[in-house]
């Protein structure tokens, strides 16, 4: 009974005191509020202090992970010896030791540490548990509304997305939004890329694009018989092929009332997540977001399904491949590259290829020059992709390889002849 | 009736209450713009600052003009009524007169 009530009384003081401290808060925050200034940040919200952990101690057991993997198969790019030596700065495993460390000269320089010091927090950020109220999407946009492509600023405030005023907020979704708004914003009627010489588009390309644009605003032409739904083969398709539904919806949300399919195709372009593994299956697996929008994934690869026909006829009014970055002259998959290739360029409709870095993309269009250059026209110049994700990665056999996902792009298509006058 | 309560439950009605829900790019208690707008608004910001500018300095010009304009009327020419000795004497009486009551 007495032990009762002393642990009552006790539990009433500091109640009092923690409604004491709450109500100095209170009157606190009343005259910020009179005087319009801002409230202290709670300790929830995501900084680059609160967000810094060097990866070897890092609370999270698959980046401690990921540090260990570094120090097991990178190489110091000072010494070529094993890694074995955290940079200060960055937190991210870098070098054998500090005297490597300071002897890398371009990495001090180029101050390459602050981009490793951001994917160090955005990993961080992503598993800090914080609420994520920039997940949730805005639903279909009133018909006098027109989107700005122009940057990712532009087109999340003329979308009404949540206002996201950190980086780690733009990081979390421009990730996941990269694919669809890249595909939307090369094919839209505002579209930001412009025929050269203000842009990247050559006059090829802005051909193959008023042949989309012509079914995608099928309002403004005097004929309006109803078609097929467009087509967009994502061909080798990895994470994109992950992305649910109401991400993809994003895209369609760009082209009221048109229908769309997304076609998945390779090898890895369906995962099953209750499995854990990419499911391959002998039919393509359709999947209805809406009555505008279905998702098909089709496990095997591009070629396969072009030599038995099943996508035939191609139409470049209404299809359109996009290779997200296929890296295709790695030395394990050009051979397969090579095979797909040609079967993109016969069908003529526009192959938009992206890539991880400068040096990724140029690699792929050194390789698709030499090996097709004779059958392809450009339709657009290598440039810096206006929706590229803002999230920095690194790789993990080489962690001063730094890149952001779709941050270039290019086009081409296969070469047509037009009838000449005898 | 049931046509309204549908729509209710399918959140349309949340939706389309016709901008009076608070905007998601103002702080919801300051109602200062988000530092997300200020960055969607900042490529347009120095071409608003001229149109501004512009429009500005034409009202302004306008303003300044009449009112010089104005400023400079001659009244000169406008006839005054003569007034005799004896009248302007006994309205200066009654001046002081005036001003020595009010003095008190």
């Amino acid at each position: 009974m007495f032990l009762a009530h002393r642990s009552v009384t006790r539990s009433v003081r500091s109640t009092s005191a923690v409604a004491g401290v709450a109500q100095k808060r209170g009157i606190l925050n009343i005259f910020r509020n009179a005087l319009g200034m801002d409230l202290p940040p709670s300790d929830d919200d995501p900084t680059p202090e609160n967000r810094f952990h060097p990866w070897d101690s890092s609370p999270s057991p698959d980046l401690r992970q990921r540090a260990a993997t570094i120090r097991a198969l990178a190489k110091c790019p000072v010494t070529g010896k094993e890694i074995n030596y955290t940079c200060p700065l960055s937190g991210i495993p870098t070098h054998h030791s500090r005297e490597a460390w300071e002897q890398d000269k371009e990495y001090h320089e180029t101050k390459k540490w602050e981009i490793l010091k951001k994917v160090n927090i955005y990993e961080h950020d992503l598993r800090s548990g914080r609420p994520f109220p920039e997940f949730d999407f805005p639903q279909q946009q009133e018909s006098d509304a027109q989107v700005n492509l122009s940057t990712w600023d532009l087109y999340f405030y003329t979308r009404q997305y949540y206002s996201m005023d950190t980086e780690f907020q733009l990081a979390a979704v421009t990730k996941m939004l990269s694919y669809p708004i890249t595909m939307g914003a090369l094919l839209h009627q505002f579209s930001p890329y412009l025929l050269s010489p203000k842009g990247p588009i050559t006059l090829e390309g802005l051909k193959s694009l008023a042949a989309l644009r012509y079914s995608l605003y099928p309002f403004q032409r005097a004929a309006t018989f109803k078609d097929r739904p467009l087509r967009m083969f994502i061909i080798g398709a990895r994470a994109e092929g992950q992305l649910p539904g109401h991400v993809w919806k994003q895209f369609q949300f760009l082209f009221p009332e048109i229908e769309f399919e997304l076609h998945f195709i390779g090898p890895e372009a369906f995962y099953d997540r209750e499995k854990g593994t990419y499911v391959s299956s002998s039919r393509p697996v359709v999947k209805r977001v809406d009555p505008y929008l279905s998702m098909v994934y089709h496990t095997d690869y591009f070629h396969v399904f072009h030599e038995a026909q099943d996508f035939f006829p191609y139409d470049p009014y209404l299809d359109c491949f996009f290779l997200f970055h296929p890296g295709l002259s790695y030395p394990d998959v050009k051979e397969l590259w090579k095979k797909t290739m040609p079967g993109l360029l016969e069908s003529k409709c526009p192959v938009f290829i992206t890539g991880y870095h400068e040096q990724d993309s140029q690699n792929d269009w050194n390789w698709l020059m030499e090996n097709f250059g004779k059958d392809l026209d450009v339709l657009m110049d290598r440039t810096d992709n206006l929706f590229s994700s803002t999230k920095w990665e690194l790789n993990d056999l080489d962690p001063q390889e730094v890149y952001r996902f779709n941050q270039k792009i290019f086009a081409v298509r296969g070469k047509r002849y037009h009838a000449i006058q005898q | 009736m049931l046509q309204i309560a549908r729509f209710e439950e399918d959140g349309e009605g949340e939706e389309k209450n016709f901008g009076t829900q608070q905007s998601k790019y103002h702080d919801p208690r300051t109602f200062k713009m988000t530092p997300a707008m200020i960055r969607a608004r900042r490529p347009f910001f120095w071409k608003n600052a001229a149109t501004f500018a512009v429009l500005s300095t034409i009202t302004v010009s306008i303003y300044a003009y009449t009112y010089s304009f104005l400023g400079k009327d001659d009244f000169s020419d406008v006839p005054i009524p003569p007034i005799t000795e004896e009248e302007l004497t006994k309205l200066k009486k009654e001046y002081m007169a005036e001003q020595a009551a009010n003095k008190k």
